[in-house]
């Protein structure tokens, strides 16, 4: 019945809409797959889309509701080529888009097609977006028995500003556990898989909300704050140090702890906590340290490898909704690695952006890459946006300090984990800096002494 | 005109030699500095770099404090996360020597630009505070088939305490964990390893002394969020609080005197097993100690005591259980708030009589 209504409005902005592109595509058949098993939401749409316009097409708007626009981590399009077998993928270009007259604040991205779409053609898109704190725990605090059960709020038909003839949406959820979900006809459940399709021919800008309240007990791991230093040494490694606040997101936990419920019966108790945790680490590390305020935390297991180490830790305790805790991960990887020099003479570092934890939120995220004194020039080339700035820091043997280039990003998921490149210019004669102080502070101090063993300083002379 | 005389033969070489002695005698002063400071180097290297003992923490915190607020602060400090609600005036009552050097070295470290945490230095200069290793040690291990087996509950629950707890609540414990808490926990506590006031220590040790009522009663005026115990009877720990028991119990009746050893007492001996006197099972010590401790093996048997539990199966009415670490511990209990209404027996009685007397000796119990 609301969704009636809801159609019926955006029926009406619709009149009002002076989109060009929107009458000139419209989608042939989308089918979207919602993955819920963990809390970062990932939603696999693909979109047959035709020209049906008189003009090419040079790029689409993917439109989204506004409570999904500010909780979206990342919108990736590929575009489908071959048939069958020979399938390849081409990626797109997406970027967050601003129009004018968006009906009820819908948010929007547009995505460039490699080639102009001709009229009377059609292509095929893989469109990947995932969503972070968007399932939000019902009942919103828990026992230490209870399971935690959470909503998902999203619609049963694809928000589109173009018309769609044929579509289908399926929600995978962790377990068979699902106590209830709206039914918006024809829908149906079957097992961890619930089918709300297929629909035809809908107008543009229809939505329908559903809500799915289903459980699921994976871990909430949402880093609340991550600040990861990467300090460039000429000398042949890079340190990096790594803080973390680390928070449960899920269902508060009220009431007892009970470490005995806990120990002995596991499978019921705490199903929804969670005390261990998977950080990938680059191969070749070494000098690796897990500790926090107050010392070092012995329970953490690392296990090094070629293509990649893998660090499983706990912390000292485990976490419960609402709960929180604070440590750090430091390590060294060697210099040659990541370290190069590009075709005009600058220096690069290639290095990975995001956080190493396995499936896990980052609310803030700060990466510092510190580079070595008297280097100038510093410059960031990243794959997605992010804030800029620069900053001075002041560490062993400085005397005008090292830059550090600062790159702040917020809702950060592993998706985010490519490779970024941060540019400068180093005059390699600055190497000799840090030497050359030492070894004339300790000539100094000889010196100094082989002249006052020479010098004599008595006023009456012996 | 004086011609330059050439020395006298014999003196070059004795010059040579003073100078060769100088410089060997330099070296092996230095080589003792470095060997006696390697030695002691030797445990951080093994295990890990942190500070043990109680008091060493005292010194930590106050040298945290100087080197982020300064000399002025420092001398005129009333610090007030401890001794709740009494505080204690820092700037007057401690030797500052200890912390006014690791101050010293720190920021002069940090003057050249060498970053140095605070931590470091301290247990470069508490090495002098603390000699030997002895427990009570902040992590605890052991050798087993598997290999070293590490005891961090200490530090386990002091991290507990900070994240997951208010800035303003207050913990209290027997004083012996006064300094750790407010170093690694950063929690106001009521008594600390300072022992300057007997009379709040004998409060807490009442407290600890008398039955869950009455402790909570205690507890409440002094605002108390969480008690926190140490309890070593499932690994094996000897130095925990059932094994300090005594003092508390001696302490409080020096000061209150309605607490008699005597009652604690089995022919002489302090015991918890079935022989256990009823004011020793049913007072708060023993109950947070053992609360749902059967559970663990089925018969509750004590290993640090070597027997099996007197009262095995209780309930706690004031207290609800927070937080237990991994080997049992330490154990966190929180006070349970007031109950608002007045309800059951004593209801029944305001009914049945109308006097004025009768209702106000029935308002006064708000727990039944």
């Amino acid at each position: 019945m609301a969704a009636r209504n809801w159609i019926f409005a955006v029926a009406v902005f619709l009149s009002l809409s002076t989109f060009s592109s929107a009458q000139d595509l419209q989608i042939v058949n989308a089918e979207r797959r919602i993955d819920l098993s963990s809390h970062i939401v990932k939603a696999f749409l693909t979109l047959k889309v035709e020209n049906i316009g008189k003009d090419p097409a040079a790029d689409m708007l993917l439109a989204f509701p506004p409570t999904q626009i500010k909780n979206l981590a990342m919108v990736q399009a590929l575009a489908v080529m071959g048939k069958k077998k020979k399938k390849n993928y081409l990626p797109l270009d997406v970027k967050p888009s601003e129009q004018p007259d968006a009906p009820n604040d819908a948010g929007y991205f547009l995505v460039s097609f490699a080639t102009p779409l001709g009229p009377g053609e059609t292509v095929t898109l893989e469109v990947l977006y995932i969503l972070t704190h968007s399932l939000e725990p019902f009942p919103v605090e828990i026992t230490q028995s209870e399971s935690q059960l959470v909503y998902y709020r999203d619609s049963a038909v694809v928000l589109s500003p173009y018309r769609i003839k044929q579509q289908t949406t399926f929600f995978k959820t962790p377990s068979t556990r699902v106590e209830s979900f709206t039914s918006v006809e024809p829908a149906n459940r079957a097992g961890k898989e619930i089918k709300y399709g297929a629909y035809e021919d809908r107008v543009p800008y229809s939505y329908a909300p559903v809500i799915v309240h289903f459980e699921n007990n994976s871990p909430f791991a949402v880093v609340e704050e991550l600040v990861r230093e990467i300090e460039i040494s000429h000398w042949g490694s890079l340190q990096i140090t790594e803080n973390y606040r680390l928070t449960h997101g899920g269902a508060r936990h009220k009431g007892v702890f009970s470490r005995v419920e806990y120990q002995s019966r596991r499978s019921i108790s705490g199903s929804s906590s969670f005390n261990a945790l998977l950080a990938v680490l680059p191969p070749r590390v070494n000098s690796v340290y897990y500790r926090d305020d107050i010392g070092n935390i012995s329970t953490s297991h690392l296990r090094t490898g070629f293509k990649k180490s893998e660090l499983e830790f706990e912390p000292r305790y485990p976490l419960f909704g609402g709960w929180k805790a604070t440590f750090i991960i430091g390590y060294r990887v060697p210099l040659e690695d990541y370290l190069f020099e590009a075709p005009d003479g600058r220096r690069y570092l290639n290095f990975t952006f995001g956080c190493p934890l396995v499936e896990t939120i980052v609310n803030k995220l700060t990466l510092k890459v510190v580079l070595p004194e008297g280097s100038k020039d510093p410059s960031a080339v990243l794959p997605f946006a992010v804030n800029q700035d620069l900053q001075v820091k002041y560490s062993y043997l400085d005397i005008v300090g090292r830059t550090v280039v600062v790159l702040q990003k917020d809702n950060v998921v592993p998706t985010h984990n490519v490779p970024f490149q941060v540019y400068y210019t180093f005059k390699p004669i600055y190497m000799l800096a840090e030497p050359l102080m030492l070894v004339s502070a300790f000539f100094f101090v000889f010196v100094t002494s082989l002249a006052y063993v020479h010098i004599d300083l008595n006023i009456v002379k012996k | 005109m004086a011609t330059l005389e050439s020395p006298p033969p014999g003196t070059s070489s004795s010059a040579m030699r003073n100078a060769f002695g100088t410089v060997l005698s330099a070296l092996i002063l230095l080589l003792i500095g470095v060997l006696a400071f390697s030695i002691r180097l030797f445990s951080v290297i093994k295990y890990e770099s942190v500070i043990h003992e109680f008091d060493p923490y005292f010194n930590y915190r106050v040298t945290q404090f100087l080197s982020k607020n300064g000399i002025y602060e420092f001398w005129n400090w009333f610090d007030d996360r401890t001794w709740y609600p009494l505080g204690r005036v820092i700037g007057g009552t401690v030797y500052p020597g200890l912390t006014l050097t690791a101050g010293t070295i720190w920021w002069a470290l940090n003057a050249i630009n060498i970053p140095l945490s605070v931590e470091t230095v301290c247990i470069h200069c508490v090495w002098a505070a603390a000699e030997a290793y002895s427990a009570p040690s902040i992590v605890l291990t052991s050798q087993s088939r598997d290999g070293l087996h590490v005891f961090d509950d200490f530090r386990e629950s002091y991290a507990w305490l900070s994240h997951n707890t208010d800035v303003d609540d207050k913990v209290a414990s027997w004083w012996d964990y006064g300094y750790q808490t407010t170093a690694m926990a950063n929690r106001t506590v009521i008594v600390d390893n300072n022992t300057w006031n007997n009379t709040h220590i004998a409060t807490v040790g009442t407290a600890m002394s008398s039955p869950e009522k009455a402790a909570w009663e205690i507890f409440n005026s002094l605002d108390v969020k969480y008690v926190l115990v140490v309890f070593g009877g499932l690994i094996g720990y000897p130095s925990d609080d059932i094994n300090k028991f005594l003092w508390m119990v001696r302490i409080g009746g020096g000061v209150f005197p309605h607490i008699k050893e005597a009652d604690y007492l089995r022919d002489g001996n302090y015991r918890i097993d079935s022989e256990a006197t009823p004011t020793m099972l049913n007072c708060l010590m023993y109950k947070l100690s053992y609360y749902r401790f059967v559970e663990t093996d089925g018969k509750g048997y004590d290993r640090v005591r070597r027997t099996e539990i007197g009262k095995k199966n209780f309930k706690l009415t004031h207290f609800e259980e927070v937080f237990t670490s991994h080997h049992w511990m330490v154990r966190i209990y929180k006070l349970k708030p007031q109950k608002n209404r007045i309800r059951g027996r004593a209801k029944k009685l305001k009914l049945k009589t109308s006097s004025g007397l009768d209702s106000k000796a029935a308002k006064k119990n708000p727990w039944i």
